[in-house]
């Protein structure tokens, strides 16, 4: 589903990411770790084509990013879900709003999205907070909205940039709850975090990041 | 069409969240253009004073003292044949001598102590309307001037002069004033859309992480700006009706004469206001929103 072959990206002179290969199967759900700077949030928005490799090939669900056009990129980012580090909440958009974005951009008409929006809210059980500005909700709730923004277009491949970074361990349980659960329905998951604590125990395949590079690949 | 819909509801959103701005932004657009529809309407009015008298403009060709009838004849073939003339009016001396008469009125004793008639008999010559450039009138008068039996051609050279100076000035004016108007309404979109850009930037990158295509985020802003341009046209052109028919109807009540060569504006104009509104403004935001990197 994602196949990254000799992969190296520089941010001017800066080497982020050097000779990354690296690939995650239809339906797998593993964990890129390393140390802060290390290229975890590079390697993602490799994947969303935020960012464009220097050199080597990237293949996300079908798509080789190499030969993507700039038109062509919307339609690749609507099969991939992304849960922000940052949230990118709008804080001017109720909850209810915000996840409808997501619907929006593929101009589905108001009631379907109503119908699929109220269903994704339920499951990440903020459907009673609908109505609320992202402001007035806790930090894990903030989180769920954008799982369930990532998620309401059930795109095939869901990445997450730190998810539990500034959540609590009851709320970061919560949140790889709902990871699992999205895993479980076949979505490929990715998720980049330095919280070893996250996939310790978890039978997932884990990508350790070093030094721009992968440094080695373990079972959590 | 689903694209068109949603944009068209994210215009009017924006049109009710940033009231003030584009309420603004629609007031100096219609400024603009009834400016250069009141110029337009100006400088029709001043075309159809030059009209008006154009119709009327003549040249008097006074014949030699001792022309003969052929002489006379051949002439009056010749300007008949001339495409360029639209009429020819013989004045005979006598006849001259009574319109003379007629126009002094009660001063006609002068007259009388005349033993012969000294006014020349003359040709009344009316051109074509269009060809009233005051160099081909001078080149004309010039050629007729040249003819056998010709002893003087006049024509009222400075007043068609002035009039026709004053005519090319107001159309270039009017070029000169539409283009600058033009360029003003393209700046103040541009600036506006720019700002709704930049005020929606959190928006519009979430937007483009999601998936969102180049028409979804841009469409909405190029149809703001045309929503802006036409509601200012509209504006002009009611401001513009209005105004024309309530200053007309006074003006008339005053000067009645002024009816015969006052000019409205064609219907064609309220319509062509909105529209030109519309693109130039379309053509401001589609700048704005073109040197936006996305």
């Amino acid at each position: 589903m994602i196949e990254f072959s000799n992969v190296t990206k520089y941010y001017e002179d800066d080497i982020v990411l050097k000779d990354v290969t690296l690939a995650i199967d239809k339906g797998e759900l593993a964990f890129i770790t390393g140390p802060s700077g290390a290229g975890k949030s590079t390697l993602l928005k490799l994947i969303y084509c935020d960012e464009r490799p220097d050199k080597g090939r990237i293949v996300v669900a079908g798509w080789d990013i190499d030969k993507l056009k700039q038109s062509t990129i919307p339609y690749l980012r609507r099969n991939v879900g992304i849960v922000f580090q940052d949230f990118r909440l709008l804080v001017n958009r109720t909850v209810f709003e915000n996840v409808a974005l997501a619907l929006r951009i593929h101009y589905m008409n108001t009631a379907a999205i109503k119908e699929d929006v109220n269903a994704v809210l339920k499951e990440v059980k903020l459907i009673h907070k609908a109505n609320t500005y992202p402001q007035h909700l806790s930090g894990g709730e903030q989180q769920r909205v954008v799982i369930a923004r990532a998620m309401v277009s059930k795109p095939t491949v869901l990445l997450a940039d730190e998810p539990t970074g500034n959540l609590d361990i009851d709320n970061s349980q919560i949140i790889m709850g709902l990871f699992r659960e999205i895993n479980a329905r076949g979505t490929t998951v990715l998720i980049a975090t330095h919280n070893h604590g996250l996939f310790h125990g978890t039978g997932r395949r884990v990508f350790f990041l070093n030094e721009h590079t992968i440094e080695k690949e373990a079972i959590g | 069409m689903k694209v068109f819909i949603y944009s068209f509801q994210s215009v009017f959103r924006s049109l009710w969240r940033e009231k003030w701005i584009n309420l603004l932004t629609i007031l100096s657009v219609s400024i603009g253009l009834s400016l250069l529809t009141a110029f337009i309407m100006l400088t029709l009015n001043m075309e159809s004073v030059i009209q008006r008298w154009a119709k009327n403009f003549g040249l008097v060709v006074y014949l030699n003292e001792n022309i003969s009838s052929d002489e006379e004849a051949a002439l009056k073939n010749r300007f008949s044949q001339d495409s360029d003339i639209i009429e020819t009016k013989y004045i005979s001396k006598d006849l001259a001598l009574k319109e003379l008469s007629t126009t002094l009125g009660a001063n006609t004793l002068i007259l009388e102590g005349l033993n012969e008639n000294p006014l020349p008999s003359s040709y009344e010559l009316t051109l074509k309307s269009s060809l009233l450039a005051p160099e081909f009138v001078r080149k004309k008068a010039l050629q007729i001037e040249q003819m056998k039996g010709v002893e003087e051609v006049l024509y009222g050279e400075k007043w068609l002069s002035s009039l026709y100076t004053i005519s090319k000035t107001m159309k270039v004016g009017a070029v000169f004033i539409g283009c600058a108007i033009f360029i003003a309404i393209t700046f103040i979109t541009y600036s506006t859309i720019k700002i709704f850009f930049y005020r929606r930037k959190d928006e519009i990158e979430t937007l483009k992480l999601l998936g969102a295509t180049r028409v979804f985020i841009r469409l909405p802003f190029l149809l703001e700006g045309l929503t802006i341009g036409l509601l200012g046209g509209i504006i002009s052109s009611l401001v513009i009706y209005s105004i024309y028919s309530f200053t007309s109807l006074k003006v008339i009540e005053f000067l009645p004469s002024v009816r015969l060569f006052m000019a409205s504006l064609p219907f064609e104009v309220y319509v062509i206001v909105p529209i030109a509104g519309a693109a130039v403004s379309v053509i401001g935001s589609y700048i704005a929103v073109g040197r936006i990197r996305y």
